[in-house]
């Protein structure tokens, strides 16, 4: 490469620098505290049975009156 | 100094450093495998069955000349807005189809666009690498551009309100940014992604977000502390789209690899793969229906695909367009979805 004493240095100490902060932002990842999946995944089915009945798209309208989407009858009240 | 004792020094110091990163990604990879203790298709195999999604196109919102690349439901579920590189932004009041507002833009590149909460403002931006905030609520009644929030050296591919001050926005440049909308500021940046950013979604607190982006991995930051809290790997090609399950703790992602998958924050680690060996193109866009049941997505292939997310199963298909589904969204009251499309138009279906 041929390059300067100093650049060479300054190559190194900016690499280590990075480095040593990607490696510390891994080091804080890895250190989490982390639920088991068994429990993650049973809150989100508690979730989504106490949410169903509400959900349109999933247990559909109870009559078309409450679909605000339903085909456009000759008067809509605004 | 010579050439040999360059390179010498420089594979040292190298060595040195793979070794001081080695070690937290083994301590993480133990961790995740430790708190898996069983399958979500496991968990879940009590679950009722849903049966077959069938939902018809409600409206079809006609007015686009090219491509639409990205849509936004307002608030109110009843508004939204889309983007098209027509050059405009329309926004849409979806009950009567009618035309809202039509909104020529300086850059007809664009990629993303929102809908602030309250209503009275709506963003884009794309390969301008500006994020526009456009005031529907002026005195004089017209629309105008309220604010330009330059300083990303990349594409915009995705920007949310937090409110009609803050913005969060994702870039082709590897960041995210929040900024003030007044002072037009940066107010932190979230570096970290080694790709270009595609995507971001807010969590329902608002106090943080999930990224996803073409290095395959999907971040998840802590708005106020401007810090990346959790990397979630398993990818394998570039993420386009993310968004939160509605109770916060998990989020979905769609991916260039033909599958999309859910993943658990508290749990660190990836639940369960949506995906079909017939299914053999990128996603494009997701959305959880209200309860989180049904996880839609969008294909380049110009289909939606209805999937029971406790099941992994396919359980309904939205097909209608005549070229790739770019974007969607479900309605905060959960009533219906849209879809918008390449073939300039969108679809509100229920």
């Amino acid at each position: 490469i041929g390059l300067s004493d100093t650049a060479v240095m300054d190559m190194m100490i900016s690499n280590l620098q990075q480095q040593r902060q990607v490696t510390e932002q891994l080091r804080r990842e890895a250190a989490i505290k982390r639920i088991s999946v068994s429990q993650a995944v049973l809150d989100i089915m508690k979730y989504i049975t106490e949410h169903e009945q509400e959900d349109c798209l999933l247990v559909g309208f109870s009559s078309q009156k409450a679909n605000p989407f339903r085909e456009k009858s000759s008067c809509t009240l605004l | 100094m010579q050439f040999v004792l360059q390179q010498f020094l420089l594979n040292r110091s190298n060595l040195f450093v793979l070794q001081l990163l080695s070690d937290p990604v083994r301590v993480e990879q133990d961790a995740r495998k430790a708190a898996c203790d069983t399958s979500l298709v496991q968990a879940t195999s009590n679950m009722e069955p849903i049966g077959r999604i069938q939902m018809r196109t409600r409206r079809t919102l006609r007015g686009h000349l090219a491509k639409i690349y990205a849509m936004h439901w307002g608030s109110d579920s009843r508004n939204l807005v889309s983007a098209s590189q027509d050059g405009k932004l329309i926004v849409w009041d979806s009950y009567t189809t009618n035309k809202v507002h039509a909104i020529p833009l300086r850059s007809s590149w664009v990629m993303t666009c929102a809908y602030a909460p309250s209503g009275s403002y709506v963003a884009c931006g794309g390969l301008d690498n500006i994020c526009s905030i456009y005031s529907l609520k002026t005195r004089e009644g017209n629309v105008r551009v309220s604010r330009e929030l330059p300083g990303h050296t990349g594409y915009l591919s995705c920007c949310r309100f937090l409110d009609d001050n803050q913005i969060v926005t994702s870039s082709g440049d590897m960041s995210c940014a929040l900024w003030d909308i007044e002072t037009g500021q940066q107010c932190t940046s979230f570096m970290g992604h080694t790709g270009d950013v595609m995507s971001l979604s807010l969590s329902p607190d608002m106090r943080t977000f999930v990224s996803g982006a073409c290095d395959a991995s999907a971040k998840l930051w802590d708005i106020r502390e401007g810090s990346c809290k959790q990397t979630f790997p398993g990818h394998e090609s570039d993420i386009n789209a993310v968004t939160f399950f509605p109770n916060g703790y998990a989020f979905a992602t769609g991916s260039d690899d033909a599958t999309c998958r859910l993943f658990d924050i508290r749990a660190d680690q990836e639940l369960a793969m949506y995906s079909h060996d017939n299914i053999i193109c990128g996603i494009t866009s997701v959305a959880f229906s209200k309860s989180g049941r049904l996880l839609l997505a969008g294909y380049d292939d110009f289909n939606c695909n209805v999937w029971d997310s406790m099941k992994t199963e396919r359980a309904g298909i939205l097909a209608g367009h005549d070229n790739r589904v770019s974007c969607l969204g479900v309605t905060e009251d959960g009533m219906a979805v849209a879809t918008g499309s390449w073939d300039s138009f969108l679809r509100i279906w229920n």
